[in-house]
């Protein structure tokens, strides 16, 4: 199977097979290529020349983790999976623009972030979060009382806790510290994504911080009363 | 310098240290250095957090559908059967134009 890389190239119609599905065990021209060996690279440059099995195989190899972006940005699983499919929409269109100078994952992460914040501006969340976040409340000023009375956190959450605390994270908050803390992106780069200065990035990720640190304190003193 | 003063500059310098002030502060206030400790731990399990999750089945005939609109592709197994089609095609075109120069 092959598609166009380019609008002025070929048109030629052709088949995409099934083997995206995860669930069907039919072993498809993609899922061969798969089993052939073939390197990312490889399968990189084979679908900017126009082979759709290799698309396909690029699905595979991404599709986890564009998906794992989506859903912790957005803590919604419909909302991830039509965000998940947009992005990977946008690289069949886009692939053939892809040049190298950064690595294909940073890329096409790039590419999903910028799906799921143009979505969250077309709904208008962030906006509002970030309008939110810039008022001071009462809930974000220091807690001498809640440290003083408890140990520190460490050592008393587990991966399940954090996701939860971060899936109940406003949106405003979420967005920043997902993009900082899990996905590694640095003040600068979120701010230019988000249209916001890199301060309030900072600011944002700290009441974000804040928010978890109070979610997960509640959450194991429920825990410890039910013992 | 107290908390509140230490904990309203703590989001611009966690990372990369306070002013001489803000950190004697920050070892001499238990309160301070249990907020810090918390919020580097935060950050630090975090970064543990590896793509778990899976997409359906759902999103990869959603592509496949969108692709199929657009006409960018077209459903599978229609090229093998077009195939065939052009070539049955072929075979009745020689076939007539074979009857036509015989004729």
């Amino acid at each position: 199977m092959e598609f166009p890389t380019t609008a002025a190239q070929n048109r030629a119609i052709l088949p995409i097979s099934e083997a995206g599905r995860s669930k069907k065990p039919i072993l498809t021209q993609a899922k061969k290529i798969l089993a052939s060996g073939i390197s990312e690279a490889e399968a990189i440059e084979r679908a900017k020349q126009g082979d759709g099995e290799c698309f396909e195989v690029l699905y595979g190899f991404h599709k986890r983790r564009v998906y794992s972006l989506c859903l912790r940005m957005t803590g919604n699983t419909a909302e991830a999976e039509d965000l998940t499919q947009e992005a990977f929409l946008q690289l069949y269109r886009k692939i053939a623009t892809f040049r190298g100078e950064s690595a294909f994952s940073t890329w096409l992460h790039r590419l999903a972030v910028n799906v799921v914040l143009m979505q969250l501006r077309k709904k208008g969340l962030s906006e509002v979060s970030l309008q939110e976040s810039l008022e001071p409340q009462e809930e974000d000023g220091p807690k001498r009382d809640i440290a003083s009375r408890d140990n520190v956190l460490a050592g008393s959450v587990d991966r399940v806790n954090l996701e939860r605390a971060i899936e109940s994270l406003p949106p405003g908050y979420r967005i920043i510290f997902v993009l900082h803390d899990v996905e590694g992106y640095e003040h600068n780069e979120i701010a230019e994504m988000m249209g916001c200065s890199i301060g309030n990035s900072k600011s944002q990720l700290h009441k974000a911080r804040m928010k978890l640190r109070d979610l997960l304190r509640t959450s194991r003193a429920e825990k410890a009363i039910k013992r | 310098m107290t908390c509140t003063e230490y904990q309203s500059v703590l989001p611009f310098i966690i990372e990369s240290g306070g002013s001489a002030t803000e950190e004697d502060h920050l070892k001499t206030c238990k309160v301070c250095s249990d907020l810090v400790a918390d919020l580097h731990y935060i950050a630090e399990a975090a970064k543990l957090l590896v793509p778990m999750e899976e997409p359906s089945g759902r999103v990869w005939d959603g592509i496949q559908k969108s692709l199929e609109r657009e006409g960018l592709a077209r459903p599978a197994g229609t090229r093998k059967g077009l195939q065939g089609f052009h070539a049955v095609l072929w075979i009745f075109a020689f076939a007539a134009v074979v009857q036509f120069v015989s004729w």
